[in-house]
């Protein structure tokens, strides 16, 4: 709509228009996302009723104040978790938790960013997910393939996983090496 | 139909600072892979692979400092067949390497703000239309933006503010009549004089006498009338005479139809102000009195660099129209101890809402001076809705005192009119043609 000024006379009613950004979605879709993986996590590797209760209120929490220090206790609680379950190469929780905890901090990240009340593009999510799949890729399969060669996860001789420690640097710098390649040939 | 367009380049370096996404996901892969090592639990350190990765990655981009980011506003103006008028803007950002999302604030004229996030691939562009309501010097759109690193790990310093302005031209009314001076100056122009001179409308017949020129003899009188040997009759015309209109605008305050604006820092977006209705009506008069071949002067009441002296001439309406276009409202105290100077034997047009007495006063001294003023009301009509109690009280009481201010200013032999039209007056042209009659005296 617009406005026409004729006689002094305002003969339209007018607003300007919502500025146009292509295909979007709210942001607040980032910061409900968060809440719908964390509570997923909380559920699925929480033992109930106490942790899994301190859990979903840190998960709460975290996404109401996304720049709150509860978002790391959460992440934190969420990670060290695995060392209560058993380690099993065909456990999916565990997959799913290594997929979870990278997936909340990358929505962590930009829920820090985003305010409630705003309007995303729906392309800017392609390179934070490109990111993550291809981390997740690589994470998954290191994973996979340590727990092989650790018979199930439990290493005797705590060298191993010192190994495994200086494995998973040489595997971010390989990471990072081949995705600035490839962002360089985009 | 489109106007030329207006672009504005902000070209900024920003630095960029590590947030705290980045140290935390640090800290929290190392605490999970040394727990997991003590512990000998290879998985519990597969847990912090993706964390360290991420974090690696993002070390890996940081965005340079120094490396420069051009935010490019682009507004035009289109004006459809109908009338209606509204800017186009195109904000482009152009976000240096390693940014990964593109956090903007656009704030168009008359609407709330959008917060909008960006992939920065090219060239981050944001589109919109805002309708043009009022006249004068305006934003269109305001624009502030911050970079954002991979993963939110970087985040750039505020980016200043590029703010796109447009000036835009008050409507011109056409005006056939137009009040003029009680007394006309000059020996040349447009108008009748009621001195005899040359050039203008048939005055008499008069016997000839020392100064006359010969060609103005008319023989066919003087062969009629003449009583004696040597007897002459001359025809005699009366001068022609030039107007001096002085404009004087009242910039002071702006007030919108909508009176819950009237304290707030802007007008309402949607409703039309007295500065609109001050900007049409010293547009209109100046075109029309300038069309005429009478001089014009503007005066703007709150600023002493604001007057343009007297005159004629399509460069003099430019300026005028110029002058009138940029005026806006200051919110200053008048602060003239006497009423500024008009030529002598100008018309004096006072454009103001008269809600203090300060316009008024001036005016007074101009008539007690011998010009002729007219007052043009341009408070627009007040629309209540909105309104808190009190505000409305308020608004009874002020309106109050301005009509007794009004009553006084008319008593005291000054003009008055509304130029918004409206049920209570009859329209602008009758009370223009009527004040164009009664000053329609022997000049």
């Amino acid at each position: 709509m617009s406005g026409r000024m004729q006689g002094g006379m305002l003969t339209t009613r007018a607003r300007a228009s919502v500025p146009a950004i292509g295909r979007w979605v709210p942001t607040a879709t980032v910061h409900l996302a968060f809440l719908v993986v964390a509570a997923v996590l909380c559920l699925l590797v929480l033992a109930p009723p106490f942790w899994r209760a301190v859990g979903l209120l840190l998960a709460v929490v975290s996404t109401v104040f996304p720049n709150w220090v509860p978002r790391w206790w959460l992440l934190l609680l969420l990670g060290l978790s695995q060392y209560w379950r058993e380690p099993s190469v065909t456990d999916l929780v565990f997959y799913l938790l290594l997929a979870g905890v990278h997936l909340l901090h990358v929505l962590g990240g930009l829920a820090r960013l985003l305010p409630w009340h705003g309007r995303m593009q729906v392309v800017a999510f392609v390179r934070p997910l490109q990111r993550f799949a291809v981390v997740q890729a690589v994470a998954q399969s290191v994973a996979v393939g340590a727990l092989l060669a650790f018979s199930g996860g439990r290493g005797t001789i705590p060298g191993l996983s010192i190994l495994a420690a200086a494995m998973l640097g040489v595997v971010a710098a390989v990471l990072n090496r081949g995705l600035r390649q490839a962002e360089l040939r985009s | 139909m489109s106007e030329h367009a207006t672009a504005v380049d902000v070209t900024v370096r920003p630095s960029w600072r590590l947030t705290a996404t980045l140290e935390v996901a640090i800290v929290l892969g190392l605490v999970i892979a040394a727990v997991g090592t003590l512990t000998s639990r290879v998985d519990v350190v597969l847990i912090a692979l993706p964390l360290l990765a991420s974090a690696a990655i993002a070390f890996d981009r940081r965005p340079p400092d120094g490396a420069p980011s051009t935010v490019r506003v682009h507004v035009t103006r289109s004006v459809d067949t109908d009338g209606t008028s509204e800017f186009a803007y195109r904000v482009a950002i152009d976000a240096p390497t390693g940014t990964d999302l593109v956090h903007v604030r656009v704030n168009p004229k008359g609407s709330r703000f959008s917060d909008l996030i960006l992939a920065p691939r090219d060239v981050a562009t944001v589109t919109g239309r805002v309708p043009v309501v009022h006249s004068g010097r305006q934003r269109v759109v305001d624009v502030s933006y911050r970079l954002a690193g991979v993963d939110g790990g970087w985040l750039s310093l505020p980016v200043p503010r590029a703010v796109a302005e447009r000036v835009v031209e008050p409507v011109i009314a056409p005006i056939a009549s137009i009040p003029l001076p009680h007394r006309l100056t000059g020996l040349t122009g447009t108008h009748g004089s009621a001195r005899p001179g040359d050039g203008g409308e048939f005055r008499d017949l008069h016997l000839y006498a020392s100064g006359d020129r010969l060609r103005r003899i008319d023989w066919k009188a003087t062969a009629r009338r003449s009583q004696g040997f040597g007897d002459l009759y001359v025809r005699r015309t009366d001068a022609t005479s030039d107007a001096t209109l002085m404009l004087v605008m009242d910039s002071r305050e702006d007030a919108g139809e909508r009176v819950a604006d009237w304290s707030a820092e802007s007008i309402g977006a949607t409703s039309v102000s007295s500065m609109d209705l001050a900007r049409e009506a010293a547009a209109s008069l100046a075109v029309a009195a300038i069309g005429t071949g009478d001089r014009v002067g503007l005066i703007d009441l709150a600023t002493h660099d604001g007057m343009v002296v007297a005159g004629g001439g399509k460069r003099h309406l430019d300026r005028l129209l110029r002058r009138i276009a940029i005026s806006g409202p200051s919110g200053i105290r008048l602060s003239r101890r006497r009423a500024p100077i008009v030529p002598a034997g100008s018309i004096v047009y006072l454009l103001s809402t008269f809600l203090d007495d300060d316009a008024p006063w001036i005016a007074l001294l101009w008539r007690a001076a011998g010009h002729r003023v007219i007052a043009i009301d341009v408070l627009p009509t007040p629309r209540l809705e909105g309104s808190e109690q009190h505000t409305q009280i308020a608004h009874r009481l002020l309106m109050a005192e301005r009509r007794r201010r009004i009553a006084d200013v008319r008593a005291n032999g000054i003009e008055m009119f509304r130029w918004q039209e409206d049920a209570e007056q009859p329209s602008r042209a009758v009370m223009l043609r009527t004040l164009a009659r009664a000053g329609r005296r022997r000049r």
